[in-house]
């Protein structure tokens, strides 16, 4: 076990909205350590995004506390936060949206490094946004090109290449394939791969791709609607799902295959509001196996197998 | 009814666009045949040419960008080509329906979900809108959603939902071919699989074709009978469900499937294709897959490659098998 690079401790973010209290983010506490990468799952409206925006204070939390190499990120002044901010990055889901359209590439790569006032040489600058853009394998004709003239797959090398300008520990993925196709996609994940084998670097990697999240991260929490619901390594979470959300999320994947099919569990309905959601829990109206309890009391977080957590009245803590 | 009957046969079929006076090369020779009852799964990235073919179907190509150069599309033995305005409103909606990918965009914002669907039976029909609109509920019924909900707006219903609305639009007159464009894309995948469970539904004991695009195979290892893979405007490869997953013959079928992350085992490792996908405007030569090929032979470059069947239902263009039918991929 390595050394705990992010410790996130009952993290909720609320939107007061018109119809009453939206809960993105709900009372989340996990651990990351350095060099791995910490899948969060969910589909859409379960706040990962938030979540992940959250932990950068891109989003102020609404309480809760983030430890990043042990020091309370919420404490820190704005100035101390932007220093901060170096060794965190982010990379979104859009490379349409997050790149500025009348900034070149090398504009859009150099701009953080000259912001933080790394390398004040304007001539060593360039030679790193080269050695960046070979990094994530841009070739470097494409250094004067604008955002428009690159395809989905360049613009999110670029992304990725702004991403690691500062040398950061860590960087939020939010949904960084999603929108690439299949055969870039996979260009794009075995590069991320890379580079953390040759850095170290640690992940949050936010998706709803299933698939793509078992072959990317160590860990994977599953979320719904504001809740982890279970945290577990990936080869636990995938071979031996305890919470039934995870369950029929996992039978739900469709698989490239047309032999050995599995049985598919069908959920009842949608995801119900985020908005002043009871003390209950929030998957007992779509679950198969709700009993008496579950639409009474909220079921807590807890440790049922070494490292393999659940929030689920059907599993009870280790030794319990 | 007639089992043996092709419910649409598009021969040949070549669309090109103009852009700033040079040509973009969209669909080029492409043939697909499907018969009644059968869903066709037509594969493939980004522009490689799958939506172009579907709008050629209803004639529906963007002009004057666009020009259907050759080839002839028939639905239900009808040409469509040949038919004039007219005609192609009776087809359109009628006869061939279409769903498209965004739910939150192909839906009027300010008409009812039942307004919406009886507008085509109306139309079509030639009903009152009373009974159109006794239709419409009924529709609503049969794709999941309560019919009490017949007279509410599209902001009112989930993203899950309104993607089965606009499947009770696209069935409302029992069309004989339903064009589905990448249908549960934009869906979570729990409301993925209800949406793909209820098209399954819908199609048995049908003889409406089904024409599915979609750039996802665990779809069509799920909804189709037959594949066709496409790359840069050409279909590679075409055959059977059991042709396509068990016995793939074509490199770039190989490569879209090696990038697949593997659910059994998270750490085989991912195979992309290298390279990107080509300027449809400026296509290389020969074979438009052998800049990325790992296979690519001299000829590759210099020949386009020629359909070679490989059994009744299975068909490949690719060099590696003018002089066999054997599998050349290693």
């Amino acid at each position: 076990m390595g050394q705990t690079l992010l410790e996130v401790k009952n993290l909720k973010k609320y939107f007061h909205v018109h119809a009453g209290t939206l809960h993105a983010v709900d009372d989340v506490s996990f651990k990351l350590e350095e060099g791995r990468t910490l899948g969060i799952v969910g589909e859409s409206g379960c706040g990962k995004t938030t979540m992940g925006r959250t932990i950068l204070r891109l989003i102020e939390p609404t309480s809760g506390e983030i430890f990043f190499n042990g020091q309370d990120l919420r404490k820190l002044s704005a100035s101390e936060l932007r220093y901060k901010r170096r060794e965190m990055q982010i990379i979104f889901q859009d490379p349409y949206s997050s790149l500025n359209p009348r900034k070149t590439i090398s504009e859009t790569i150099e701009e953080p490094i000259r912001l933080a006032g790394l390398i004040p040489d304007s001539d060593k600058r360039f030679m790193r946004v080269l050695d960046l853009m070979d990094t994530v394998g841009l070739a470097h004709r494409l250094i004067n090109t604008y955002p428009h003239e690159l395809d989905g797959g360049r613009r999110q090398r670029v992304g990725i290449a702004r991403a690691l300008a500062m040398n950061p520990k860590f960087i939020v993925c939010d949904e960084p394939v999603s929108s690439l196709d299949v055969s870039i996609q996979a260009q794009i994940l075995n590069l991320m791969k890379t580079i953390q084998r040759d850095t170290g670097i640690t992940y949050l990697f936010i998706t709803h791709d299933l698939s793509v999240v078992n072959h990317f991260s160590d860990d994977i929490a599953v979320m719904y609607l504001g809740r982890l619901v279970e945290k577990a390594p990936s080869e636990s979470l995938f071979h031996e799902p305890l919470h039934p959300y995870t369950e029929a999320l996992l039978s739900a994947i469709p698989l490239a295959r047309i032999h050995n099919r599995r049985e598919r569990i069908m959920l009842k309905g949608e995801l119900t509001s985020p908005i002043n959601p009871e003390p209950v829990c929030r998957f007992a109206v779509r679950c198969n196996k709700c009993m008496d309890i579950c639409t009474k009391v909220e079921p807590p977080l807890v440790e049922v197998r070494p490292n393999h957590f659940v929030a689920c009245h059907l599993h009870k803590p280790m030794g319990s | 009814m007639d089992a043996q009957q092709n419910i649409l046969e598009i021969k040949n079929l070549t669309v090109e666009y103009v852009v700033d006076d040079e040509v973009v090369h969209a669909v080029t020779g492409v043939d697909i045949t499907i018969p009644a009852g059968k869903t066709f799964g037509l594969v493939g990235e980004t522009g490689a040419g799958k939506t172009t073919t579907a709008l050629s179907i209803l004639n529906l190509v963007p002009t004057p960008a666009g020009r259907i150069v050759s080839g002839e599309v028939s639905v239900d033995g009808e040409a469509v080509f040949g038919m004039s305005p007219k005609q192609l409103r009776e087809m359109r909606g009628a006869k061939v329906a279409m769903v498209f990918q965004d739910p939150m965009s192909s839906l009027n914002p300010i008409k009812t979900v039942g307004e919406q669907i009886a507008e085509g039976i109306k139309i079509h029909r030639g009903v009152s809108d009373k009974e159109a609109l006794q239709q419409a509920t009924k529709l609503l019924e049969m794709v999941g959603i309560p019919g009490g909900r017949v007279l509410e707006y599209p902001h009112q219903f989930s993203g899950g939902m309104k993607q089965r609305v606009i499947i009770a639009i696209a069935l409302a007159c029992n069309p004989d071919l339903l064009i589905a464009d990448e249908p549960t894309t934009a869906l979570d995948v729990t409301i993925q699989a209800q949406v793909l469970k209820l098209i399954k539904e819908l199609k048995e004991n049908s003889r409406m074709g089904m024409l599915m695009i979609t750039h996802a195979l665990g779809i069509v290892a799920e909804v189709c009978d037959h594949v066709g893979i496409m790359y840069a405007g050409r279909i590679v490869e075409y055959g059977t469900l059991a042709d396509i997953f068990d016995n793939l013959r074509h490199p770039y079928t190989r490569g879209l499937f090696d990038s697949l992350p593997d659910i059994e085992n998270r750490r085989n490792e991912l195979k992309p294709i290298p390279g990107l996908i080509p300027d449809p405007m400026n296509l290389p030569t020969g074979c438009a897959f052998h800049p990325r090929c790992s296979y690519a032979k001299p000829e590759c470059s210099r020949d386009l490659p020629q359909v070679k069947w490989l059994s009744d239902t299975h068909c490949v263009s690719c060099h590696l098998y003018n002089e066999t039918t054997e599998n050349m991929l290693r």
